[in-house]
């Protein structure tokens, strides 16, 4: 399952994911590893298109308020 | 009295005029929306849950208030389906997942406590997408294309609402879980502003982008609805203290002098199929015509709204449910399983960074309304109707553009979540295939009114939201 639009040249192995999953305590068949490290190497590079923009002046929002205070 | 066909197809203003009138009672309503849920129900699929006996009590008891005076307004004695996401005190609330088989909360969520002083009688409990991901496959199909993706995640509430099996129905929306479902199913659909309604008890999909709204027939139904629900509550720690307007007062003040602005580069981008194109161009040339100001805007940020939300929602996601998944994991879906599990491997700087992306999106917003003294944005709810189930994790067939259906769908809608801004999506129309098409208002936070405004101009012009989908759930 994909969302994301990003192309990527990454290529996260199936051993790669398997590794990453095992140091997050995240339980994953082998027969589901194929999968998951296609999937991540669509999701993680998404960050370079948020990177590419200029962040500086903007802090995380840490508690979302809607409204436009000035 | 109405003979049961006629009451159906009733709005919720209009059933609320014949309560208050006599010209006939909650019990009948209810007895003709039960007698439509068993009508559609093998077809659609809507509903998760049917509690009957307690919508009927609700039903007589409302039928007593009113008839010694207290008619507590239009809401009172209508049934109201209620997605599944959100608990109900004594009725299982199963998120669409054998997860939660079997569990019955011990509270009312507040919006269903909120529906309930407004007197709604709860019809059933509306099917959704496995915990409102959206990644997995409900059994739920809209009547307009039985093969169809029938929108979600709020799923069932759309379907029962497009096909009468209730007159109104709460949804979610974490990225258009509510508009889409509405733009899917021909009806109207909106998530207010961040805040603007109570949380509390709505199991979270995403704690910072989830939006609790209303899905009508029509325009004023949902300006009705929000009046029930909105408003403070000191449960939910994100709820707002903005005063609540009477959503109904202004709704026929019209459009004169507010100026739409729309971003056609991105709005109208290739992905956009010709009939939605055209139906979205005509709602804008319509509302120039009854006064309004259309004003060209660009707003390059929207280009980093994707892979925000995504990377937000889905770390947010995976951390609600990391407990769950270990002691439960067999028991998701194997696609939101998969989802949740990726999820949990997203870096923490990735996330920050994505609220960070989202502030900078946030004050572009904020600019550009400003600036251009905007009262809202339109676009198409969706770049295409409803695709077909089978094809839609498939590269896109019409057009050569690197998308799949699933992704073109959500391409207008998961701004607003990140802003926090309401956004509208109402009927505009059919493709040549006579699937629904909607068209979408995104507008200044905690300024619903205004798009109420708009939408019921265009509303009242047209009969886009009276049409039906042509099937007959074998009637006689």
């Amino acid at each position: 399952m994909s969302y994301g639009r990003s192309k990527s040249d990454l290529n996260i192995t199936a051993e790669q994911a398997a590794t990453l999953a095992a140091l997050f305590a995240v339980d994953v068949a082998g027969e589901d590893l194929e999968a998951l490290a296609a999937a991540l190497s669509n999701q993680l590079p998404s960050i370079a298109v948020l990177e590419a923009f200029d962040l500086d002046d903007f802090p995380p929002i840490l508690r979302m308020d809607a409204g436009w205070h000035d | 009295m109405t003979d049961s066909i006629d009451l159906i197809n009733l709005s919720i203003s209009e059933a609320a005029g014949a309560l208050q009138s006599g010209a006939t009672t909650s019990l009948a309503l209810t007895q003709a929306t039960l007698e439509r849920v068993k009508r559609t129900e093998p077809t659609v699929h809507a509903y998760a849950a049917v509690p009957e006996e307690a919508a009927l009590a609700q039903a007589e008891a409302a039928d007593q208030e009113i008839a010694a005076g207290n008619h507590r307004g239009p809401l009172h004695g209508i049934p109201i389906g209620i997605k599944d996401i959100i608990y109900t005190k004594g009725v299982a609330t199963e998120c669409g997942s054998k997860v939660m088989e079997g569990f019955t909360p011990d509270f009312d969520a507040t919006v269903v406590r909120k529906l309930d002083e407004a007197g709604a009688v709860m019809i059933g409990k509306t099917m959704p997408h496995e915990f409102a991901y959206g990644v997995n496959e409900p059994p739920t199909r809209s009547p307009w294309e039985l093969k169809g993706y029938p929108g979600g995640s709020s799923t069932g509430s759309g379907v029962a609402v497009t096909v009468r099996s209730a007159f109104g129905a709460l949804g979610t929306d974490t990225g258009g879980s509510i508009r889409i479902p509405a733009s899917i199913n021909n009806i109207v659909g909106l998530k207010p502003t961040y805040g603007r309604v109570s949380a509390y008890g709505v199991i979270p999909l995403s704690w910072t982008l989830d939006h609790v709204g209303p899905m009508t027939r029509t325009v004023l139904d949902n300006a009705l609805m929000l009046n029930a629900i909105a408003g403070h509550d000191p449960k939910d720690l994100t709820s707002a203290r903005q005063k609540v307007p009477d959503y109904s007062a202004a709704i026929d003040e019209g459009v004169q002098g507010m100026r739409i602005g729309i971003d056609r580069g991105f709005v109208l981008y290739p992905g956009v199929i010709d009939d939605v194109r055209a139906a979205t161009e005509a709602v804008i040339s319509e509302l120039a015509g009854l006064g309004a100001e259309v004003i060209e805007i660009s707003l390059p940020e929207f280009e980093l709204t994707p892979e925000t939300l995504f990377t937000v929602m889905m770390a947010e996601a995976s951390a609600y449910h990391r407990g769950r998944l270990r002691e439960k994991g067999d028991l998701y879906d194997p696609a939101t399983r998969a989802t949740l599990k990726m999820g949990e491997l997203i870096p923490a700087t990735h996330y920050v960074t994505g609220l960070r992306a989202r502030e900078r999106y946030r004050s572009a917003m904020k600019a550009l309304f400003r600036g251009q003294k905007l009262d809202a944005l339109i676009s198409p709810t969706m770049p295409l109707p409803a695709p077909l189930l089978s094809d839609l994790h498939q590269p896109r067939k019409d057009m050569d553009i690197g998308e799949t259906p699933m992704v073109s769908i959500i391409h207008h809608t998961f701004s607003a979540n990140l802003g926090g801004q309401p956004a509208l999506s109402a009927p505009c129309g059919f493709t040549r295939d006579g699937l629904p098409i909607g068209y979408q208002l995104m507008g200044r936070p905690f300024d619903e009114a205004t798009l109420f405004r708009i939408a019921y101009a265009y509303e009242q012009a047209h009969d886009w939201h009276r049409r039906q989908a042509p099937h007959d759930f074998g009637a006689d």
